[in-house]
């Protein structure tokens, strides 16, 4: 059953994680080149200035293409009304379950492609010896990311349903409106607090926070 | 009333004042003398500026109320709330509890016997809603700029910041060492960039520095060594520093967490020597090596806790997805 779903899952999404896994491979090698200016072999102190510019695009890249991966499947299954899922000898809880497992298996792919570019990026520098290069780590956080984006879509259209854009953007109006109104009217510890809440650790997506940091000490 | 004519007025004497360190510069026969005037000429456009700016903030800010809280004196230039004022208050008792903290009871007269003016920024420049903070009896436009409301973290920031440079301004070789850089609200995070930038140094000697030589550190950290920084095999960049001064000043936070109040009284003081290291080795109460040696320990461990795998932060996203995915099978599709 489970591999019946995850073959429907990548039928769908292959286009979209194939363009993930460009970008994702793509980057860090962007990143040794775009500040290697003139240099025809750049150092690791281009390829940690490269990062720094466009490692936040991870941060990007990790939520707007697993939402998109999570919101495609289930508009598919929305058109049909669910009868194929709900026709299922499985409870609903099940299915969805595997739903998401099925689209999780797949961030897989642009995370192994981040690694790979982290590798080659590396590759075409001489590291001083004090430094270490953490393709693996780099990877593994993207990969975190993009779970934990592709887990709060999922959640979020899986909940809301066909309403789910319009949750989505009082989801992001609401907050922000309150916040204007907490400056206005002098309470900027309130927003501050939210921030907290969601990006510094525990928080829910407080892996987004942490730096894109290919090679440090 | 429009301030046009002040505008003007005040344009006229910039430029008068401009005229004559202008024609002395022009005048040196060296360049060192020519560079020389003209510094001279920027600290004089610079306290004419200051004029300029005090004379119209004595204008048009006049002083609403103060408070001294801590040994700190404020003078309100703005019409602050009730929560700015608290905010300010406890910005100055919690840069005074962390100064005493990290170094000691006694650290905290480096805030002592301070006067701040706070005045609204809209009132120069129409940008709303900030708070200028300036040290002195004189509003001034230079002034450090904040959001308003006011904040305490903000105000312990700015308080902080003139410690720091409090303590500069009494040893000027430490000050030219670290080149006037260094913050006591940052601890761990300094010796970090430290260590990454000595270890990314073009310099081999910065590199040995990082991996622990001490001889290597002393070198790298002698201004006077400089034809030594770089090794015949190293590339040197076009500016030829070696390290830039933010790591010296992590010397200077580390001497300080060695003697802490003892350190800030020993930099009091008038020094003999111009070696940095030594100045505050001594300051500290140990030998330049053995500061040296904590330098560079710490440097490796700040590394060490900084590369260490995120297992915490894997495990709350995992806690997280859990969550989320647990909400997402709670409706059925009729």
């Amino acid at each position: 059953m489970f591999a019946m779903i995850l073959r429907t899952q990548w039928a769908w999404t292959r286009v979209l994680v194939a363009l993930l896994a460009l970008i994702a491979f793509l980057t860090p090698v962007f990143a040794w080149r775009i500040s290697g200016g003139n240099d025809r072999a750049p150092g690791a102190m281009q390829l940690i200035k490269g990062l720094v510019l466009l490692g936040p695009m991870l941060g990007f890249l990790a939520l707007f293409g697993s939402f998109v991966l999570a919101v495609y499947p289930w508009t598919i299954d929305a058109e049909t009304k669910h009868v194929y899922p709900l026709s299922l000898p499985i409870t609903w809880s099940r299915y969805v379950g595997m739903r998401y497992f099925a689209g999780a298996l797949t961030l897989l792919v642009p995370a192994l492609a981040l690694y790979v570019g982290n590798r080659f990026a590396v590759s075409m520098i001489t590291l001083p010896p004090l430094l270490q290069a953490y393709p693996g780590t780099l990877a593994f956080r993207f990969l975190l990311a993009a779970l934990v984006a592709y887990s709060a879509s999922f959640a979020l259209q899986y909940l809301a349903g066909r309403r789910a854009t319009i949750v989505a953007l009082l989801l992001v109006l609401v907050p922000t409106l309150i916040f204007a109104a907490a400056e206005l009217a002098g309470a900027r510890g309130f927003g501050d607090a939210v921030g907290r809440f969601l990006f510094e650790w525990p928080g829910p997506f407080s892996v987004f926070s942490q730096p894109w940091v290919l090679i440090d000490v | 009333m429009s301030d046009r004519p002040l505008r003007h007025a005040a344009a006229l004497v910039l430029a008068l004042t401009c005229l004559t360190p202008c024609a002395a510069a022009l005048g040196a026969q060296t360049a060192a003398e020519m560079s020389q005037r003209i510094h001279a000429m920027q600290d004089s456009l610079q306290a004419t500026r200051a004029r300029y700016d005090a004379r119209r903030a004595r204008a048009t800010l006049p002083l609403n109320d103060s408070i001294v809280t801590d040994g700190v004196t404020v003078l309100f230039h703005a019409a602050l709330a009730a929560r700015d004022r608290a905010a300010v208050r406890q910005g100055i008792a919690d840069a005074r509890s962390l100064l005493d903290t990290r170094f000691g009871a006694g650290a905290a007269k480096l805030v002592e016997g301070t006067v701040w003016s706070i005045m609204s920024v809209a009132q120069f420049d129409g940008r709303a809603p900030t708070a200028g903070f300036v040290e002195g009896r004189v509003p001034r436009e230079r002034s450090r700029v904040v959001g308003m409301p006011l904040r305490a973290e903000d105000v312990e920031d700015v308080v902080l910041q003139r410690a720091a440079h409090r303590l500069l301004d009494r040893a000027p070789v430490v000050a030219a060492f670290t080149a006037g850089t260094y913050d006591f609200n940052e601890q761990d995070r300094p010796l970090y960039i430290a260590q990454k930038m000595l270890a990314l140094s073009a310099s081999s000697v910065a590199r040995r520095c990082a991996a622990g030589a001490i001889g290597a550190c002393r070198t790298i950290l002698d201004s006077h060594a400089a034809d030594q920084w770089f090794a015949a095999t190293d590339t040197v960049p076009p500016n030829g520093r070696a390290i830039p001064p933010g790591v010296k000043a992590s010397v200077l936070g580390v001497a300080l967490e060695l003697g802490g109040t003892r350190v800030i009284d020993a930099l009091a003081r008038p020094q003999a020597s111009d070696d940095a290291v030594a100045i505050l080795a001594d300051a500290a109460g140990v030998t330049p090596d053995s500061l040296l040696h904590s330098w560079t320990t710490q440097l490796q461990a700040a590394a060490t806790e900084t590369a260490a795998p995120p297992f915490p932060l894997a495990a709350t996203a995992a806690f997280w997805c859990g969550i989320f995915l647990l909400a997402a099978t709670r409706r059925r599709p009729q």
